[in-house]
């Protein structure tokens, strides 16, 4: 293909999928029909600000539950079985984690957060972790378990940061970051479709960028409830098409 | 490179102690004579010397501390020159004390040009960050068990380990090269030549990461001076409480540090496009609890029922 004939504006989820190698063959096949048919892939500020704060946001929430809830828990079961917290843990410990785990679930279970809950992710994350180490028959004390599980965090998001800024920050990879105002009303129209914060933000980026390039602009997302669910109100209304990854090359050749 | 002073090692002062082994110095030859077999011999030398003989480590760690004490906001319970010469005696003793890394940063200065000594001393430096990473995460762990800041602001200092590690990569390639050029050549002036070129080329790279430390040094005694209430817990608090701090000159310094650190990362970007392509192993536990709870809206982030 000789020139770029339209152009991708890529949702937050695309880019921490990338990251965090989730969804591969959609992503890959996306940045394959990008490198292919010579087709830059866009992000604006505001989906920039986003990656990086939700990667920041989910450390700092799991730092917090290991800190707090994690560690009370665990000093408070012992202090009722009279052990300190140097003595090795065992099956006790892990007791005492699945009735915190399981008051939680009971109290999710009547709100309205779905299925993926955190709690069920964090608690297989912990479990599965102290599992291994006695099934090795390794000891551990409460101390270093909690240790053990920030380094394992600290180590994971460092990495992240070095992937982020390969991509987002210094653009060594696929993406180019687009500096874009956007216009009060199509943020308003919207939101009137339904359409919140910073979603309406990321769309209206690349709204601007079509209408004001007039190339053909598709914004790419994985986001099916927030987003793809409304793809025909939010064409009709400012005539941008939102699609998966899949299909984005199909909306431009 | 641990966030608690008392548990550092000399290595913690790296950029300090990389410029004090690898640029402060010169090729110089000396013309000996030596007993063979009852016969004299002349043989040449090539060794190196320091360009700056009287600035030793310990004025370079002073210096440091002084410019850091210089540049921020103190409790009044605490003297600036009295913090300058504990945190910079802190650094000595561990220099001091460190026999094995204090050996190999000398021995460059005495090496004669046989073998290579300017590499070896860098392998050492990466060897040395190599083994004792472990330690530096445990450390930062442990800091952030014993604080009530985010985990962020720890894992931010992780990665300027990190950066680090790249850092003396890139100088290992630059004075694997240089060196080898440099004993390649035939004559003093050749080498001298050389040699100026490689210290030409990694200087502006010690230097960088030498403004990168200094701010991420800064930033970190900033959080433990305002955590310690006497000289004696400063270097080791045992508490790190981030209401202790005025916010607005703890932003100025994370701020400063996170722009000093981009600045870093991009400038060793130029050296080598791939220090950043990392493999993240997508089926690993953590990283599979991550990705997925990284994806959930915000407001699922929260164990409140």
């Amino acid at each position: 293909m000789s020139s770029s004939v339209g152009c991708f504006f890529l949702d937050t989820c695309i880019i921490l999928s990338d990251i965090l190698k989730e969804d591969t063959p959609r992503i890959e096949k996306l940045k394959k029909d990008s490198s292919f048919h010579k087709i830059p892939c866009y992000i604006s500020i505001s989906v920039k600000k986003e990656s990086y704060e939700k990667v920041q946001e989910t450390l700092n929430f799991l730092g917090n539950v290991v800190r707090e809830t994690i560690k009370y828990q665990l000093e408070e079961s012992r202090k009722k079985r009279n052990i300190t917290l140097e003595t090795s843990m065992n099956s006790d410990d892990i007791k005492a984690l699945e009735d915190l785990f399981s008051s939680y679930q009971n109290a999710m279970r009547t709100s309205k957060i779905g299925l993926a809950s955190p709690i069920a992710l964090i608690e297989e994350w912990i479990i599965s972790f102290l599992g291994e180490k006695m099934a090795k028959g390794v000891t551990i004390d409460v101390n270093q378990f909690l240790l053990e599980l920030v380094k394992k965090l600290l180590e994971l998001t460092s990495l992240i940061e070095d992937l982020y800024d390969e991509l987002v920050t210094f653009q060594k990879s696929f993406v180019q970051t687009k500096d874009i105002s956007v216009d009060a009303v199509i943020i308003k129209t919207l939101q009137s479709i339904g359409i919140h914060k910073p979603d309406d933000y990321h769309i209206a980026s690349a709204f601007s960028h079509q209408t004001v390039t007039k190339e053909k602009t598709v914004f790419v997302t994985l986001d099916f409830n927030s987003i793809l669910s409304k793809r025909d109100l939010i064409l009709k209304q400012i005539n941008l098409v939102c699609c998966d990854p899949l299909y984005a090359l199909y909306h431009i050749i | 490179m641990t966030f608690t002073t008392s548990r550092a090692t000399s290595i913690d002062y790296k950029g300090s102690a990389l410029r004090y082994g690898l640029i402060d110095i010169r090729p110089i030859e000396i013309v000996e004579t030596i007993k063979k077999f009852g016969l004299k011999f002349k043989r040449t030398i090539r060794t190196f010397e320091s360009i700056k003989p009287p600035e030793s480590y310990a004025d370079l760690v002073t210096f440091q501390n002084e410019t850091i004490f210089g540049t921020i906001e103190m409790p009044k319970w605490f003297d600036a020159d009295k913090l300058v010469k504990t945190f910079s005696q802190c650094s000595i003793d561990s220099y001091e004390n460190d026999i094995e890394f204090k050996k190999m940063a000398e021995n460059v200065k005495k090496a004669e040009r046989k073998g290579r000594p300017l590499l070896l001393f860098v392998q050492f430096a990466k060897n040395r960050l190599e083994s004792s990473r472990d330690c530096y995460l445990e450390a930062e762990a442990e800091r952030f068990l014993e604080s009530n800041f985010p985990l962020s602001f720890f894992n931010k200092l992780v990665v300027f380990d990190n950066t680090y590690y790249d850092f003396v990569k890139i100088l290992e390639e630059r004075v694997r090269i240089g060196e080898f050029y440099a004993s390649c050549a035939r004559n003093l002036d050749m080498y001298k030549k050389k040699f100026a070129q490689m210290r030409r080329t990694i200087s502006p790279i010690i230097d960088q990461m030498d403004k990168c430390y200094f701010s991420y040094d800064r930033l970190k005694k900033y959080v433990l001076v305002w955590n310690a209430k006497d000289y004696k817990e400063v270097l080791n608090p045992k508490f790190l409480d981030f209401k202790n701090l005025d916010f607005s000159e703890f932003e100025k310094h994370y701020n400063d540090y996170n722009m000093m650190l981009q600045e870093t990362r991009e400038f060793l970007l130029r050296y080598n496009s791939d220090i950043l392509v990392k493999e993240l192993v997508s089926k690993e536990s953590t990283t599979n609890m991550f990705s997925k709870l990284v994806m959930l809206p915000s407001s699922s982030k929260t164990l409140e029922g």
